[in-house]
């Protein structure tokens, strides 16, 4: 027996426990809870690197759950694309649960602080569910799990704004999970199969026999997921949730709970559905199209917001954009720049909403046009900013770059040349919105004096380290872009 | 002809979308928020009425063995019906964590009517 097979749901269990066990830890033993925690984190974090180190030795595997056959039982698929997403989750989450630990206390009363790491933990899990299942309905109660969850950490804060924002997020999702189940069904139908695998080999006889029912079902698994990862028409959600929750909230949703959802796409996609079939739809011109329309809109919207993180709530939009464009160019330079946003948009986005958490913490001001001459009060969260906001406008050290790069080049190579044009000019929006927050800070017009309340510098400094490391993080991927290829390249092989 | 013709032989399927529309057009349109979740579960109703209906088999047994005689039987399929069991599941914790939400906001608000609340200026 090998105990590397049974590690990736090992993980998840291992996460699922934790969750219901940390409220009990922090009512018992409230001075040892966050230790705790991060050790727990942190041993998750280990596993899902012995996962990656197994996968990258003796390849992808399959396992199969209470060794039932995957006509009838669930099965996990631990591919390239699984462990990118795995270690990406338990690397962002650590260094969030990190900061939250150091930062809840400021924002909620104490026995809530329990709960909310409950609902931090469970969404990790489900998320690490969510991709490495290979069965439809498994996945679809995955998707429930960190919508219950990541309504949740919107409305910990109890605001009127932020229960507002938590119940319009959850109306609209409960209509995409409605739409997802009943394209369940209709896939179910047509198959009479539940594992991608087995759905795809069926699908390439059944598809042409039953043409309505297939369109229809892929088409609501497009709104669905589409919805809920906040492509473009379907993005109104987005705004009002990620800026009100709370600081690792926002970072948490942004950075990674959307992308779990692209991965799901992804997976249906390529590996159910298969590109020889999607290239007979016009499903791909259509996602082009929109994430086109994402990217340039998404950034015209972000250029007017005046509160800080609202700016970055639409960038997220942008950004969800670009991997939307690398997935419906289907050729293999564009899924790799797809694959390397997912990741590099991790990080950078988690960058910015935690040092903005900081920023507006510290100086209490969240417009764009009052945070004048930040820099020397904040000066390390307003550089972890400026390097976040200078990788998001694609400076070539950092790995903003790449993946811009990449998907030029894969639109290149698509043949559709207007997507690099597209690129660019999102390129310059970004610029345009995010440069001047940072010349403001740095460079005041006039000199200006504030005063900071002295309780707050203290606790400073055991929030900034997370948030420096997750900035290292952008110039590390940057820089070693090549390690990261590695993984990226072999994904993109066995989805194409 | 043809069309009504296979549209009367599959009404489950055409009574699932009509309760899914009808679902879909109650949380769009109304503006109070309990009629919005009623809405909800109407349009899961839909979803799970179609799922249990592609598992339908005429004249077909439950899916349970009989103990003493063994014959061939023709039963209808469990599957689907056990999706339903998990979605009915999932459906039911949204609803009772939509309420609490609903509930919370009714403190704050003094109103059930979503017209009120998005206009509504309340200081944090």
């Amino acid at each position: 027996m090998n105990i590397n097979l049974h590690l990736p749901i090992l993980l998840v269990v291992f996460n699922l426990g934790t969750a219901f066990l940390v409220p009990l830890l922090y009512y018992f033993k409230p001075k040892n809870g966050p230790i705790l925690v991060m050790i727990s984190s942190f041993i998750s974090l280990i596993s899902s690197i012995l996962i990656l180190r197994y996968v990258r030795i003796y390849g992808s595997f399959t396992y199969l759950l209470g060794n039932w056959d995957k006509m009838v039982g669930i099965e996990l698929t631990i591919d390239y694309l699984t462990v990118i997403m795995l270690v990406l989750i338990d690397l962002i989450s650590f260094l969030i649960i990190w900061y939250t630990l150091a930062e809840i206390k400021l924002e909620l009363k104490t026995p809530k602080v329990g709960w909310y790491l409950t609902l931090i933990i469970l969404l990790k899990a489900s998320l690490m569910g969510m991709v490495m299942s290979n069965d439809l309905f498994n996945i679809f109660v995955f998707v429930e799990v960190s919508l219950i969850s990541s309504t949740a950490i919107i409305a910990i804060k109890g605001t009127p704004k932020a229960l507002k924002a938590s119940f319009k997020y959850l109306m609209l999702n409960v209509i995409a999970s409605a739409c997802i189940l009943l394209a369940i069904g209709m896939t179910y139908m047509i198959t009479g199969q539940l594992n991608l695998d087995l759905i795809h080999e069926k699908l390439m006889v059944t598809a042409f026999q039953y043409q309505r029912v297939f369109l229809t079902s892929l088409s609501l698994f497009t709104i669905g997921f589409g919805l809920k990862a906040a492509l473009f028409p379907l993005h109104i959600w987005l705004p009002d949730a990620h800026s009100t929750a709370p600081t690792p909230s926002s970072a948490l949703l942004s950075g990674l709970v959307v992308k779990g959802y692209i991965v799901v796409i992804i997976r249906i996609f390529y590996q159910m559905v298969s590109i020889e079939l999607l290239e007979k739809t016009p499903m791909l011109t259509l996602l082009g199209w929109l994430s086109g329309a994402a990217i340039i809109i998404g950034s015209i919207f972000a250029l007017t917001q005046i509160d800080i993180k609202r700016l970055l709530a639409y960038s997220s939009i942008v950004q969800v954009g670009y991997i939307f464009l690398g997935i419906s160019l289907a050729t293999p330079a564009a899924l790799t720049g797809a694959l390397l946003h997912i990741i590099n948009h991790a990080f950078m986005k988690t960058t910015l909403f935690l040092s903005a958490g900081l920023i507006i913490f510290k100086t209490g001001k969240r417009s764009r046009d009052t945070l004048v001459g930040i820099g020397g009060e904040t000066p390390y969260s307003m550089a972890a900013f400026t390097v976040a906001s200078l990788a998001m406008v694609g400076i070539p050290p950092l790995n903003g770059f790449f993946s811009k790069w990449f998907l030029a080049m894969g639109s290149l190579e698509a043949n559709k040349p207007i997507f690099v044009f597209v690129i660019l000019l999102s390129s310059l929006l970004n610029g345009a919105y995010y440069l001047p927050v940072i010349i403001r800070a740095f460079f005041p017009l006039k000199e200006v004096h504030h005063t900071l309340e002295p309780e707050r510098i203290k606790v400073d400094k055991l929030l900034i380290l997370p948030v420096l490391l997750l900035a290292l993080g952008n110039l590390i991927t940057g820089l070693g872009i090549d390690k990261i290829m590695i993984y990226v390249e072999n994904a993109v092989e066995t989805l194409l | 002809m043809q069309i009504f013709e296979k549209l009367i032989t599959n009404f489950h399927y055409m009574t699932a979308f009509i309760l899914f529309l009808i679902g879909f057009y109650t949380m769009l349109t109304r503006s109070n928020l309990i009629k919005k979740l009623i809405g909800m579960n109407i349009m899961d109703t839909g979803v799970f009425l179609f799922l249990v209906s592609i598992g339908y088999v005429h004249d077909g047994h439950a899916p349970i063995l009989p103990i003493d005689e063994v014959k061939e039987l023709l039963y209808v399929n469990p599957l689907p019906s056990a999706l339903v069991l998990t979605g009915i599941v999932v459906s039911l914790s949204v609803s009772a964590f939509a309420f609490t939400l609903i509930m919370k906001m009714y403190k704050h608000y003094g109103s059930l009517d979503s017209q009120d609340i998005l206009w509504a200026e309340v200081d944090e």
